[in-house]
């Protein structure tokens, strides 16, 4: 059995995604911190099967990792977007936030008014049995993409795109693994106290659509299971552990 | 039937034995497997006994021990966003019965039995707590 300090990478020049494949291999009991990682996909996803623009430049790949406790595996999404916004920020100009859970957006200016839009992505899969359980962390970085289509332009956006210059894949990689080990050897508490330091929404005003409900409040904090804490209108405080935020 | 297999530079004593009807016992050096037909006649691996010792080999029971109903329950806390099997639908060992969905991880629960769903506890967009009931197979 492999610990993290030994990664196996499996390449593949084209693929349909990562974190399908990395769902095919994991089905074997030799496949702990394994990195399926392509150049690029024809049918990347992210949450809900939406689909994620994959072209050649940008950075995919899925870790594969043994079975985690369950305390820690609630806060996976956490552990590995503090690696990518660590990674992010080390290896580019790009000062990337998390967006709660765990979107990773970056100050893009390509429009009048500076906004967030998403340079990474992030797709946690968990294969869970009574007494077996697979966890893999997909990642999809906005790396080397000049230019993506009119539909993703308002929301999307890239390194090069806003720093002018490549970055090297390899070294992202690299680092992302190196920070992802580093914090998930890390108790709950510490990981917690990491992430809110690059995450936007505490103390914001949001909305939070929960269920096709559009409740507004103000962010609060985050729980020991990384549920999102709202204070809605009467002082009214609210946990939510699934569901999509609009700021206010 | 028994017999030698090489794998890898390696060999096996492999003994096959029908137990009773539809009930096929595999012996792997120390390992037993059972296998049973579902309803598309293929073989589907239902139990898996390790044997550390010979003294266990010795007092190990031919036939295993199939409890006669089996509850999957949900180790974590999620949204059921999708329930993959129907009432009736022989479901065998490794197959993903429902998705749970908590703060964008998606969570394929799997069974770790064989049978058949007898009751189907949740509905989609249902929260559930760790711990809780998802499927019932008898």
């Amino acid at each position: 059995m492999r610990n993290s300090n030994q990664i196996c990478f499996l390449f593949y020049p084209k693929i349909g995604s990562t974190n399908l494949k990395a769902k095919e291999i994991a089905k074997n009991n030799l496949h702990g911190w394994t990195v399926v990682l392509a150049n690029s996909q024809s049918k990347g996803y992210g949450k809900g099967k939406r689909f994620w623009f994959s072209p050649a430049g940008g950075l995919y790949f899925s870790l594969i990792l043994p079975k985690i406790s369950v305390k820690k595996l609630q806060l996976l999404p956490f552990v590995t977007a503090i690696a990518v916004v660590k990674t992010i920020r080390e290896k580019s100009s790009l000062k990337a936030v998390i967006k709660w859970p765990n979107d990773i957006l970056a100050p893009s200016y390509f429009q009048k008014k500076p906004a967030f839009k998403k340079v990474a992505g992030i797709l946690v899969e968990n294969i869970v049995g009574e007494k077996s359980r697979t966890s893999i962390a997909g990642v999809g970085i906005n790396t080397n993409i000049k230019s993506f289509p009119k539909y993703l332009s308002p929301e999307a956006t890239s390194v090069v795109k806003e720093q002018g210059k490549n970055v090297d894949n390899k070294e992202i990689l690299s680092l992302f693994l190196k920070l992802f080990r580093e914090f998930l050897k890390k108790n709950n508490r510490e990981i917690l106290k990491e992430y809110k330091k690059y995450e936007i929404l505490i103390g914001r005003k949001i909305r939070a659509v929960v269920q096709n409900k559009k409740v507004p409040g103000t962010v609060l904090d985050f729980d020991k299971d990384g549920a999102i804490m709202i204070k809605l209108k009467e002082d009214k405080i609210i946990k939510i552990l699934e569901g999509s935020l609009e700021l206010t | 039937m028994k017999t030698k297999i090489f794998l890898k530079d390696k060999s096996y004593n492999i003994e096959i034995s029908e137990i009773k009807e539809n009930l096929l016992k595999v012996r792997v050096e120390n390992e037993d497997y059972f296998f049973s037909k579902d309803e598309f006649d293929r073989l589907v691996l239902i139990e898996r006994k390790d044997y550390p010792s010979l003294e266990s080999i010795r007092k190990s029971e031919v036939v295993p021990n199939l409890p006669q109903e089996k509850e999957i329950k949900t180790p974590i806390a999620g949204i059921v966003s999708k329930i993959h099997v129907k009432d009736g639908e022989t479901i065998r060992i490794g197959q993903p019965v429902i998705t749970l969905v908590a703060m964008k991880m998606e969570n394929e629960i799997i069974s770790e039995s064989y049978g058949r769903v007898k009751e189907i506890e949740v509905k989609e967009k249902q929260f559930v707590n760790s711990g809780e009931k998802l499927i019932i197979l008898e």
